[in-house]
């Protein structure tokens, strides 16, 4: 019986605080010595989920004003614009080289679908090498697949007041 | 009246058209000219008068009928005195920063308006590339990322120190899209609800507690950022003007040298540096915005420092003298022009217009009256000018506040113009008479004579003029025949054989006419039949009603009659104007007379078809007959007078004469002889006054005589003041030299009367009565006829009242 031949596939890691143009280039000088898919996996922050949890969380509005309630909903829709920011980073990026990856979002309490997603020996997972301390990806070790570490910047939030 | 005491009446033919004779030597081919000026001389002291009076109001109405030479008279005039007065200084609009609704007027001496229009256009172009070099070098660049370093350091560190704070408490602070939010972390992770209840409540209140205290000093920092922006900004701006100002102050620095003398200009180029260095950012934006109306373009933003030259005077030789021939509201005061921006209508400085009062300030602008009467506005403008001696552009519907949008108003320039008005006599006069403010404004008036007295001298005046014009017009040479001939009819058009007219464009078209019909038959130069034949055939052009009236008499259509007596009936003779040509002809006027009450009836004034002066010469006529005939008894008088076949307006008394002639061959009952036509005006003395148009009348009941055959009898009767204006046409001259026509001038009724009638008026006597078989006889045992029958019926209308 022959075997199935798997189609080798490029993950790159992200969250929504990872400065990706280092993981891109790294994932493109892999596309350049074997044809693979591209696929970039967003690992949502639950932290948006937890703080909207307690009862006491309030937003202050950089315009100023009276703060608001920070609701489940609130922490979603940031969640998700925050994920809306990665990929349009990345399809700038993917406009550039021409191609056209996937984005797959994953929650960082979903570690059993993360280990689906990224655990077969054909993939190979590029992420910042900080990534280890995040977590959910404690299980990468255990995982039989490629792992490329990129020497990213430290996460960073974006710039906590910006002058116009 | 005997015959021969006719004769003393007659006109003599040479007395008919005053030949012209030039002396000897005159010579036609001497370069000495007349200009078209000679016998203005009044007019043109009063001209030069009014120019020469530098007080206001002295501008000057020049009256005089179209075709008098006016304008070249006056271009003349003032052209000369021009070159002797200063070119006037230039203007121009330049943009007030302050307020940019009202453009302010910079005055330069001639010719430095445009160069200081140069010197801002070189200035606009140096700024376009030394400001935003400015902007571009390192100088720049490094003080205003020090200033940029300096601000984000600030406010780096305000969020630093919130957030060490905020560690030291074990709270987060984390960043939304709109804001952040505190929360509590625990072993570097942030807690969820559940986390956060399984900590002591001591705990938990403590977090509390440190969340409340930092959100407010959270805010506190955010409402500081927009401080620290401002701040930021005017730095920035502190920096930029900084920069600009050395850029502009650069290049200012000799335009405000040049100007120095001109405290105005140098004042504006203070608001230009202080306005460049204001707006100094605009200046680092040097690329058009996508969509127009999202900011201003490198164009626009340098347009506000242009100059609107908007009289210039550098090429000038003299002060200006400028004829506007339409002088519309626009072209005289200028105007504020418009464009369309994204539909909507703009403008600004460079868009005023200057009109002619401008162009003419400080030299004469020379307009047509009845044009200016006639465009909307402008008379009330010009006057508002010369009143307040400046000039405001707006338009009329700002002028009389029917706009409230918002507009240019820019500011009012002095005047100093001297006014020309040329126009009409009646014009003139009614301007005196219905504007109160006319006489103020126009104190000289120039009235240029119509005609010039035929002395030898100015015949030989004259005749250089025609030589002069003929040559200017490049036409055939005119021999002595010719200019003789043409200063004939000049004295014709004069309507007088003792003047020469002064009409000059009737002059022009005579002889360029017969310059015409010299060429016509191949002459290499002018003479007197070619005059002649342009009089002839001018004549014939315009003659087809004149020949439509004798084919009508000629046809008795119109009762003219030529031959015979009759009594109440005599040929007037009248004349209608064409304009440019006049015509005489004859018409019957009858009257009846009966008993009365003293009144003379006018049928053309009862029904309307008399004019006034017509209606007072009836009146003189019923007191003529009031004063002569029977003066002790009440005039007893019905008399009815009326022109036959006349069905348009009848004008004038030079047909009283003929009126009273009927009236007394009526009450007479003498019959009046129709081979001779009157006219002539008479007053209540029955002395026979002169009248107008005495050529035309003679000539047009020659022309219906001539159509029936001349027979020696026929001839008119005209005033004896009038034989001095008598320039007939050469063929009823030679009628009358062969004796086939007569002309007689009279000084008294009783002359015409008795020529009509061939019987003498009768002088009275020392008895107070007329002689036996006298007209005046008569008339007068008639009048008392009709005084006796009106006294016994007005007896017997008494007496049968009692009854």
């Amino acid at each position: 019986m022959a075997k199935t031949e798997m189609k080798l596939r490029v993950v790159i890691a992200v969250t929504e605080t990872t400065p990706v143009t280092r993981l891109w280039k790294a994932a493109l000088q892999l596309l350049r010595e074997s044809p693979a898919d591209l696929v970039t996996l967003y690992v949502e922050d639950d932290r948006w989920h937890r703080v909207a949890s307690l009862p006491f969380t309030r937003e202050i509005l950089r315009s100023g004003g009276v703060p608001v309630e920070f609701t489940r909903q609130r922490a979603e829709q940031v969640s998700k614009e925050r994920a809306a920011r990665v990929q349009e980073v990345i399809s700038e990026l993917a406009a550039e080289a021409n191609l056209q990856p996937a984005f797959e979002v994953l929650s960082e309490s979903d570690a059993e679908r993360l280990r689906e997603f990224i655990g077969s020996h054909e993939n190979i997972l590029v992420a910042p090498s900080f990534i280890s301390t995040r977590p959910i990806f404690a299980m990468l070790a255990e995982l039989n697949c490629r792992i490329e570490l990129v020497e990213a910047d430290e996460e960073e939030e974006p710039p906590a007041y910006t002058l116009p | 009246m005997a015959a021969d005491a006719i004769q003393e009446f007659r006109v003599q033919p040479d007395a008919l058209r005053k030949l012209c004779s030039l002396p000897a030597d005159f010579r036609c081919d001497a370069d000495e000219h007349t200009d078209a000026c000679i016998g203005q001389q009044r007019a043109i002291d009063a001209i030069r008068f009014g120019i020469a009076m530098r007080k206001d109001g002295y501008n000057i109405y020049v009256l005089g009928p179209i075709g008098s030479n006016r304008h070249e008279l006056v271009a003349s005039l003032v052209a000369e005195a021009a070159k002797d007065r200063d070119i006037p200084p230039d203007w121009c609009y330049v943009n007030n920063f302050a307020n940019p609704e009202r453009p302010k007027s910079l005055r330069f001496p001639a010719g430095q308006g445009c160069e200081f229009r140069e010197d801002m256009r070189h200035l606009i172009e140096e700024l376009q590339l030394a400001i935003p070099a400015a902007f571009e070098g390192d100088d720049y660049r490094n003080q205003l990322r020090a200033i940029e370093e300096d601000t984000k350091n600030k406010v780096e560190e305000q969020w630093k120190t919130l957030n060490e704070r905020a560690a030291e408490e074990g709270i987060g602070v984390l960043q939304t899209p709109t804001g952040y939010v505190l929360a509590p972390v625990v072993d570097g992770k942030v807690i969820g609800d559940k986390e956060f209840n399984k900590l002591p409540k001591e705990k938990r209140e403590q977090i509390e507690a440190a969340i409340e205290r930092l959100s407010e000093e959270l805010q506190a920092r955010i409402e500081m950022m927009p401080k620290l922006r401002t701040a930021h900004r005017e730095r920035v701006k502190a920096l930029n003007q900084e920069v600009t100002a050395h850029a502009v102050s650069m290049q200012l620095a000799d335009l405000k040298e040049k100007y120095r003398s001109l405290p105005r200009v140098a004042a504006y180029l203070d608001d230009v540096q202080e306005n460049i260095i204001q707006n100094a950012h605009d200046f680092q934006q040097s690329e058009t915005p996508s969509l127009p109306f999202l900011g201003r373009d490198s164009e626009q933003l340098y347009s506000q420092y242009e100059v609107n030259l908007l009289v210039d005077n550098a090429d000038a030789d003299a002060a200006p003298v400028i004829y506007e021939s339409n002088p519309s509201y626009p072209n005289i005061i200028g105007r504020v022009e418009h464009r369309a921006e994204m539909g909507a209508l703009v403008t600004d400085f460079r868009m005023v217009r200057s009109g002619a009062l401008l162009q003419a300030n400080g030299g004469y602008l020379i307009l047509d009256t009845r044009r200016v009467l006639s465009r909307p506005f402008v008379w009330e403008a010009l006057k508002q000018g010369l009143f307040a001696k400046q000039v405001q552009i707006e338009t009329p519907a700002e002028s009389y506040g029917w706009v409230s949008t918002t507009t240019l108003k820019p500011e009012p320039i002095p005047l100093d113009t001297r006014i020309i008005l040329i126009g009409e006599r009646w014009l003139y006069y009614l301007l005196c008479h219905y504007d109160i403010e006319f006489s103020s404004l126009f104190k000289v008036a120039a009235d240029l004579d119509d005609d010039m007295v035929r002395s030898d001298d100015n015949v030989e005046l004259y005749a250089r003029l025609v030589l002069g014009q003929a040559k200017a017009r490049e036409l055939l040479p005119f021999n002595v025949s010719a200019v003789q001939r043409v200063i004939e009819e000049r004295a014709r058009h004069a309507d007088d054989s003792e003047r020469l007219s002064m009409h000059m464009s009737s002059l022009e078209d005579l002889i360029e006419q017969s310059d015409h019909w010299a060429r016509v038959r191949g002459g290499e130069e002018v003479d007197a039949g070619d005059v002649a034949k342009a009089v002839s055939e001018r004549r014939r052009r315009l003659g087809r009603l004149q020949s439509r009236i004798i084919d009508a008499i000629k046809r008795n259509t119109l009762l003219i009659d030529t031959s015979g007596e009759c009594v109440g009936q005599v040929n007037g003779l009248s004349i209608t104007d064409l304009g440019g040509f006049r015509y005489g002809q004859p018409v019957r006027i009858t009257a009846t007379t009966r008993i009365g009450t003293g009144d003379v009836v006018d049928i053309e004034r009862e029904v309307e078809l008399g004019g006034a002066i017509h209606s007072k010469g009836m009146m003189i006529l019923s007191a003529a007959l009031s004063a002569r005939y029977a003066p002790d008894l009440p005039l007893s008088l019905h008399g009815s007078v009326v022109f036959e076949q006349s069905y348009g307006g009848v004008e004038g008394d030079s047909a009283s004469v003929a009126e009273l002639s009927a009236l007394l061959s009526s009450l007479s009952g003498l019959p009046i002889r129709q081979n001779i036509a009157v006219t002539g005006s008479v007053n209540q003395l029955g002395r026979v006054q002169a009248v107008g148009g005495v050529n035309e009348k003679i000539e047009g009941f020659f022309d219906v005589c001539s159509e029936r055959g001349l027979d020696g009898s026929q001839g008119v009767i005209i005033p004896r003041d009038n034989v001095k204006h008598l320039m007939l046409r050469e063929d009823v001259v030679d009628a009358v030299k062969r004796d086939e026509f007569r002309v007689f001038a009279v000084r008294h009724v009783d002359e015409a009367i008795a020529i009509l009638t061939g019987v003498d008026a009768g002088e009275r006597g020392e008895d107070g009565s007329f002689p036996e078989g006298s007209v005046n006889l008569l008339v007068e045992n008639q009048l008392i006829a009709y005084a006796t029958a009106r006294k016994s019926f007005a007896k017997e209308a008494a007496t049968s009242g009692e009854d």
